[in-house]
């Protein structure tokens, strides 16, 4: 990358550990797959099972020329779109709240945490998550005998035991084009700014996923 | 940094805005100044048109202005591919010609040239070659595929080789995303792969990406991996059908412009063409990339 472009954008992973967010540029994605691919080599995930996976809208269609944000925002085609999707670790979360047995739980680095031996597999969060993320891998052994439900819930962990020695997760440290920005979410959002790329998500979605910490982004 | 260096780099100023500066120069230094206002050889109005910023590619703003006296065109000019749709245009831009000893060869694109527009655009009772054929990469996969192909994640990711075509193509063809569809060339045979209806080819023109083996012009090579080896996910090979040309400096092989004809793969053609009428293929036998969608009509979020 020259220096010029340097300027404009800079690494995805911005700062770990506590209270640390995930977040995509979705202008930057190019649906390559390297971060799924990433995801699934460090934690061993089974193919058939996505931590985070890429969702492209209107494959193939021109856009109108705006970034896909700004598109949006004055109701024109953002043309294909690709959006790397995966637990967001919401501070309204969701999931959080739905939760029959408190299993999924905000932990001390306000990351979102499924104890899987507390998941019953009843798959209120599936419905409640707005983003896709809690998967459900069949299984008949453990809470799933008992219940009758498939299998328990696994989703992104934040990759905390990596962030634990300072590295980034694995899905932005893999990212070549540096779409999926790890940091405090003002550093996200001053890093949006940089690119002259805004969040796509609606209001809604960024109050659940950045709570009072939305405002940085608007 | 000189001034055409600083205003090169910087994407808010132009060619104009840089000839302005030379022009009258402003460097910090009276005595640089008085010397680069002595030794000026340079008219900004001259570059007046040229008034607009620009955004930098990330090697500058460099032009390929080049003479070269040792090759065939000493500037660069158009040249028909070897297949061409527009016979008109191969007329007034031919193939280089004869080359002898070239990296040991001898070539002659003109001939090749002249022979592959007899067979699309003379008498044959061969199909009509009326679609532009361009092969290039996935993103996916890396060189000829054996290897990302041969891992779960990449396999998953991009499960079949494909002729990407358009909404329209489909319907005229009457195959839909996933179905098998031949593609015929001229004189180099057919390869067996699966429609994938996307909007972004023309009409007459397919993609087609090159990093699949492991079937070679319709026929399943899968037998003939030692026991074990056979890539998660296999497909017929691009290559086998590509044009004949070659350049005539640099030996590239044409890959981006084929004529050829797209058919949908019946039982008769099949048979006609000696290919397998059955042919299986590891990824779907084993559920690898299920997910993937292959028809931008079934209006789907694809992954």
């Amino acid at each position: 990358m020259s220096q010029s472009n340097k300027e404009v954008m800079g690494d995805g992973v911005m700062s770990v550990g506590e209270g640390t967010r995930i977040f995509p540029d979705v202008g930057a994605c190019i649906d390559c797959g390297g971060c799924v691919v990433a995801c699934k080599r460090t934690w061993d995930v089974p193919q058939d099972e996505q931590r985070i996976s890429i969702s492209t809208m209107l494959e193939g269609q021109e856009g109108s020329g705006m970034s896909g944000a700004a598109a949006l925002a004055q109701g024109e085609s953002p043309g294909e779109t690709s959006i790397p999707m995966q637990c967001y670790h919401c501070e309204n979360a969701p999931c959080v709240s739905v939760c029959p047995t408190d299993s999924l739980i905000k932990t001390d680095e306000e990351f979102v945490d499924v104890r899987e031996d507390l998941c019953v597999g009843c798959q209120y969060c599936l419905s409640a998550c707005p983003f896709g993320a809690p998967q459900f891998p069949e299984s008949d052994d453990g809470a799933a005998q008992v219940f009758g439900t498939g299998g328990t819930m696994d989703k992104c962990t934040m990759c905390e035991e990596r962030q634990d020695i300072g590295k980034g997760p694995a899905c932005a440290e893999e990212c070549s084009t540096d779409a999926i920005l790890v940091g405090q979410p003002s550093q996200i959002a001053d890093e949006l700014d940089k690119r002259d790329e805004g969040t796509f998500f609606n209001d809604v979605a960024m109050d659940i996923v950045f709570g009072e910490d939305a405002g940085e982004f608007r | 940094m000189t001034i055409p260096q600083q205003y090169a780099l910087d994407s808010q100023e132009s060619v104009y805005t840089a000839a302005q500066a030379i022009d009258s120069p402003n460097t910090g230094s009276t005595t640089f100044d008085e010397y680069l206002e002595r030794t000026k050889d340079v008219d900004p109005s001259f570059y007046e048109e040229y008034d607009y910023s620009q955004p930098d590619a990330p090697t500058g703003r460099g032009r390929a202005r080049a003479v070269v006296w040792s090759f065939l065109d000493k500037v660069p000019v158009h040249r028909e591919p070897i297949e061409s749709p527009r016979p008109d245009l191969v007329e007034e831009w031919p193939a280089n010609g004869q080359q002898q000893n070239f990296y040991r060869l001898d070539q002659n694109n003109a001939t090749e040239q002249q022979q592959a527009m007899d067979i699309i655009h003379g008498e044959s009772d061969g199909p009509e070659l009326d679609t532009i054929m361009t092969t290039g990469r996935q993103v996916e996969h890396q060189g000829g595929g054996s290897e990302t192909r041969s891992n779960i994640h990449t396999a998953d990711l991009q499960p079949h080789m494909y002729a990407e075509i358009t909404p329209a193509k489909a319907e005229e063809l009457g195959v839909d995303g996933g179905d098998l569809v031949v593609v015929s060339s001229t004189d180099r045979g057919s390869v067996l792969v699966k429609a994938r209806v996307t909007d972004r080819p023309n009409d007459g023109e397919v993609f087609l990406p090159f990093h699949w083996g492991g079937v070679f012009k319709g026929n399943s090579q899968e037998d003939k991996y030692p026991e074990g080896t056979v890539p998660y996910a296999i497909g017929d090979s691009a290559n086998a059908i590509t044009s004949r040309g070659y350049d005539v400096e640099t030996q590239m092989q044409e890959t981006k412009v084929s004529m050829v004809a797209v058919r949908p793969a019946t039982q008769e053609l099949l048979e006609e063409l000696g290919m397998d009428t059955d042919l299986e293929f590891p990824q779907d036998r084993n559920d690898i990339g299920s997910q993937k969608n292959f028809d931008v009509r079934d209006s789907e979020t694809v992954q």
